[in-house]
């Protein structure tokens, strides 16, 4: 009962334009304060919550993909891979896709990967006869590849709250991250074959194609040191998130990009991503406390275990209730809330919590796509100026391939935990 | 008086903006020192985690005043101006109560730290003043900056509606 | 009558570690002895505190009681670190006397963290510190040389530095995937977590250096204690005997069952006993240093020590 109250209050806070933050840490503090707890908690959770390294990846993460953003690379980018695919059937919307993949290892964020990419890829799309939806809805789920491929800002998040290893998270990312992409690709091929509206772009010469991919052979480097530092251990996460900062430094100074007014907006941009971003996490810690003191989340894990015995039927639900969150909540919120109620539960039915995590950002990229909320639509139609309608009729096949991949991922889970556990 | 807390605010942004563009050197720097020399700092990781709470903290007032703050907005378009500017108000309302609050106990949390000499346990051994004073500073900002942008919406207010 | 009281209290292990079992005992002892005028919550794995930031939120009054690893208040009582020096406490008899109820070390402990605002209901026996290597095995102290071990204080780091290692800090859940992806060469820890957390499968050789004591004290804020009825007071503190006198025993059969399994697993190397001084001579600076750092009290502990 105390739960249901607590849902609703929650609610009625979110839809009064309470921000987000806010509305957590607010009926987390009147929680405490309701039962008589001692508010010195407060102050000292919320310090707590900041004072992590692992955390410290986000802003890392997010200056690294600014500056190279600042620095030109998602034109390079786009550039490069269409001059070797954009002849092909359904050309340019795989070289969407795979500009979308290369830029998800040097981003951590869904949202950035699908306005950078959609920036270059929607006009030229378009000017070529693509049809409309079908372009929006690409680079928005095109963009969604920014969380599954490493680095993730929703895995670190997820690792902060349940104490996994970011390692193991971000290269359970991988495998399925780069099957939506082939799933992706797929789908453009057959759209290129079966549409005739747009027109092919010519074959690019090798010139072309040489300078061209040239360019973008530092940014690749970049990403490849990122990833592949995690993966041989030469360095942590929050690591390699430093040291991709500073080498995105040096090579847009190097290449005579940056000057100061832009790394300036660079800094500031990441700063603000950054804070609105860990605003919620305190929130949702303070919150998350409160609803524990209320034995909230262990009830609810006691309600799951005793009722549900199959892992089918438990991935199942927490998938129909995370697409219906999905549909109203920002992404990150839905990890804060869900992960400390839901967690406990895994152990007892024997679900792997890396594999799970997969799942959890596969729903997650669902929730950016699905109206009437998704924080991709909206970045997609602000920089297309096209309708949201429009967006959304684009953008269903790609919740489908979504569903399609979780469905794969259980009957297959290697196809997340080959990579960090078996190879 | 506005025009000085807008500045203080943006002020305290700015050194957290420069914040984080530290960390990324002092964890770079921390990485070299380690896989070059052999030699791990002993104050990178520590420091850099001291940085970033006052970081985010400092540059909370700067992100409201922004309008940066993430909301949820259903049924934004079925609203009509002023029913969000009283939304507005409301929200303002909550976040300077819970940041008044915060500040409120985060003092006596320093003031603890203080009286007892409390230090982290770490290899540095850090006061823990300095480091918790980051959430009064922070929210007491916030809480001001709440106040400010209540008195300019109002304003704006007035100055529309006769 | 009494006032009912309830306490909370704060775990950063699982309910179902050793330590986890014990606050159970605890719990089922009090809230029988005194009719369910005491309740005990326990709240493990972390869910409400870190285990640094439990010291402060027992003290603060911000959760009733807590479980924190005794390096925690190491910032505040910096002669506290006494059970990372290294070898001072290398037998479990010499544990067994250091930490009694009532022994010379223990108390001069207690009544400084007890100045912090919480005073110590009882010990938690956790286990010995070993050294886990990967592909060159550990005997002698120069074998270290070179190699980044993974530490979890900063006595354990001092101790490395001397031996000529490089010591990097990383917490207990970091430390699979550390080894695995070599991160680290080498890393201390405990003899348990190797068997809970996998550790023999990524790390090939142990050395049974028992260079430290990983304990853990049970805290209660102190203003709550006051305001305890002497009849509360009575049972809880006779519970707490009772289930630390439990645990001490049990946790030298867990680690022999624990070391006997991680045997089949991986090259297990014991020191004898010219080794072991081999190892003491090559730590004693940081002894000296330890002293220096901590004054009379950190001297007095390390004399008391020599006694055992
Ligand atoms: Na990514
Ligand atoms: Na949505």
């Amino acid at each position: 009962m105390t739960t249901l109250w607590i849902l609703l209050a929650l609610l009625a806070l979110l839809l009064c334009r309470i921000p987000v933050a806010f509305a957590l840490g607010g009926i987390g503090l009147s929680l405490l304060y309701v039962k008589g707890f001692s508010l010195a908690m407060v102050p000292l959770t919320l310090y707590g919550s900041m004072d992590n390294f692992v955390l410290l990846s986000v802003p890392l993460f997010l200056l690294m993909s600014n500056i190279l953003l600042k620095g030109g690379v998602g034109k390079d980018l786009f550039t490069a891979v269409q001059s070797w695919v954009g002849h092909w059937p359904g050309g340019l919307g795989i070289a969407t896709i795979i500009s979308c993949a290369i830029f998800s290892a040097i981003s951590g964020s869904s949202l950035a990967t699908a306005a950078t990419i959609g920036t270059v890829a929607i006009s030229e799309m378009t000017a070529r006869g693509y049809s409309r939806p079908f372009v929006l809805g690409l680079v928005a789920a095109g963009g969604t590849l920014g969380i599954l491929i490493p680095p993730s800002i929703p895995m670190i998040v997820y690792g902060v709250i349940t104490e996994e290893s970011i390692v193991s998270l971000f290269l359970a990312g991988i495998g399925p991250g780069l099957l939506l992409a082939a799933c992706f690709i797929i789908y453009c091929f057959l759209y290129g074959k079966f549409s005739s509206s747009y027109q092919p772009v010519a074959k690019a010469t090798p010139a072309e194609r040489g300078t061209a991919t040239l360019k973008t052979i530092p940014t690749i480097c970049i990403a490849g040191i990122v990833i592949g530092g995690i993966y041989a251990g030469w360095f942590t996460p929050t690591e390699s998130a430093g040291i991709g900062f500073s080498l995105s430094l040096l090579l847009v100074t190097a290449m005579r990009r940056m000057s100061w007014g832009m790394l300036y907006v660079a800094v500031q941009e990441s700063m603000v991503t950054t804070v609105t971003l860990f605003l919620i996490v305190a929130g949702a810690k303070l919150f998350g406390k409160a609803i524990t003191l209320y034995r909230i989340p262990q009830e609810i894990s006691l309600l799951i275990t005793s009722n549900i015995s199959e892992p089918a039927m438990f991935v199942f639900l927490i998938c129909m209730v995370l697409l219906l969150m999905g549909f109203f909540l920002e992404s990150m919120s839905m990890l804060l809330i869900m992960m400390p109620v839901i967690y406990p539960s895994l152990g007892g039915l024997g679900i792997d919590p890396i594999w799970f995590a997969v799942i959890f950002v596969i729903m997650i990229e669902c929730a950016l796509i699905t109206p009437p909320v998704g924080l991709n639509l909206f970045v997609i139609q602000a920089v297309s100026q096209a309708p949201l309608g429009e967006v959304i009729r684009g953008v269903w096949p790609f919740i489908l391939m979504l569903a399609g991949s979780i469905i794969l991922l259980w009957f297959i889970p290697d196809l997340a935990l080959y990579i960090p556990f078996k190879m | 008086m506005l025009r000085i807390i807008d500045s203080i605010t943006r002020a305290a942004a700015l050194l957290a903006a420069w914040l984080f563009f530290t960390i990324g050197l002092m964890v770079t720097w921390e990485v070299i020192m380690r896989k070059i020399f052999n030699a791990p700092t002993i104050w990178a990781d520590e420091l850099s985690r001291l940085l970033l709470v006052w970081a985010v903290y400092l540059a909370a007032a700067e992100v409201l005043k922004r309008r940066k703050l993430i909301t949820v907005e259903l049924f934004e378009h079925l609203l009509n101006k002023k029913a969000i500017r009283y939304f507005d108000l409301l929200a303002l309302l909550v976040i300077f109560i819970f940041s008044a609050v915060v500040t409120w106990y985060g003092l006596g949390t320093v003031r603890d730290a203080i009286e007892l000499g409390r230090k982290t346990s770490s290899i540095l051994a850090i006061p823990k003043w300095v480091t918790e004073s980051s959430i009064p500073a922070g929210f007491g900002l916030l809480a001001i900056q709440a106040v400010a942008e209540g008195i300019k919406a109002i304003c704006r207010r007035k100055e529309v509606s006769p | 009558a009494e006032e009912a009281q309830t306490l909370r209290i704060t775990l950063q292990l699982p309910l179902k570690h050793h330590l986890g079992t014990n606050l159970q005992n605890f719990k089922q002892e009090v809230e029988k002895e005194s009719n369910g005028n005491l309740k005990v919550e326990i709240y493990p794995s972390a869910q409400l505190y870190k285990d640094k930031e439990v010291p402060e939120a027992v003290a603060s009054g911000a959760i009733e009681m807590g479980v924190v690893s005794v390096p925690q208040f190491a910032g505040t009582i910096p002669a506290i670190d006494i059970f990372y020096v290294p070898f001072v406490f290398d037998t479990p008899e010499k544990i067994q006397k250091a930490t009694a109820p009532g022994s010379a070390i223990r108390s001069e402990l207690d009544a400084a963290i007890l100045k912090t605002g919480t005073r110590v209901l009882w010990w938690q026996a956790y286990g010995s510190s070993i050294i886990l290597t990967k592909d060159k095995p550990v005997r002698l102290p120069g074998d270290l040389k070179g190699m980044k071990i993974r530490v979890y204080g900063k006595t354990l780091g001092d101790m490395a530095t001397t031996l000529g290692a490089a010591p990097t800090m990383l917490s207990g859940s970091q430390q699979f995937m550390a080894y695995q992806r070599g991160t680290v060469d080498a890393g201390m820890t405990g003899i348990t977590p190797v068997k809970s957390r996998k550790l023999y499968e990524v790390m090939d050789n142990m050395t049974l250096t028992y260079n430290a004591d990983i304990e853990f004290v049970v805290i209660i804020n102190e203003q709550l204690w006051q305001k305890l009825s002497d009849t509360q007071k009575a049972i809880i503190t006779k519970s707490a005997r009772r289930v630390e006198k439990e645990l001490r025993e049990k946790v030298g059969q867990i680690e022999k069952a624990d070391l006997a399994f991680v045997k089949t697993k991986m090259n297990v190397i014991s020191l004898t006993s010219e080794e072991r001084s081999l190892w003491r001579k090559a730590t004693a600076p940081v002894i000296e240093s330890y002293i220096q750092r901590t004054g009379d009290l950190g001297k007095k502990l390390i004399d008391e020590a020599a006694k055992l």
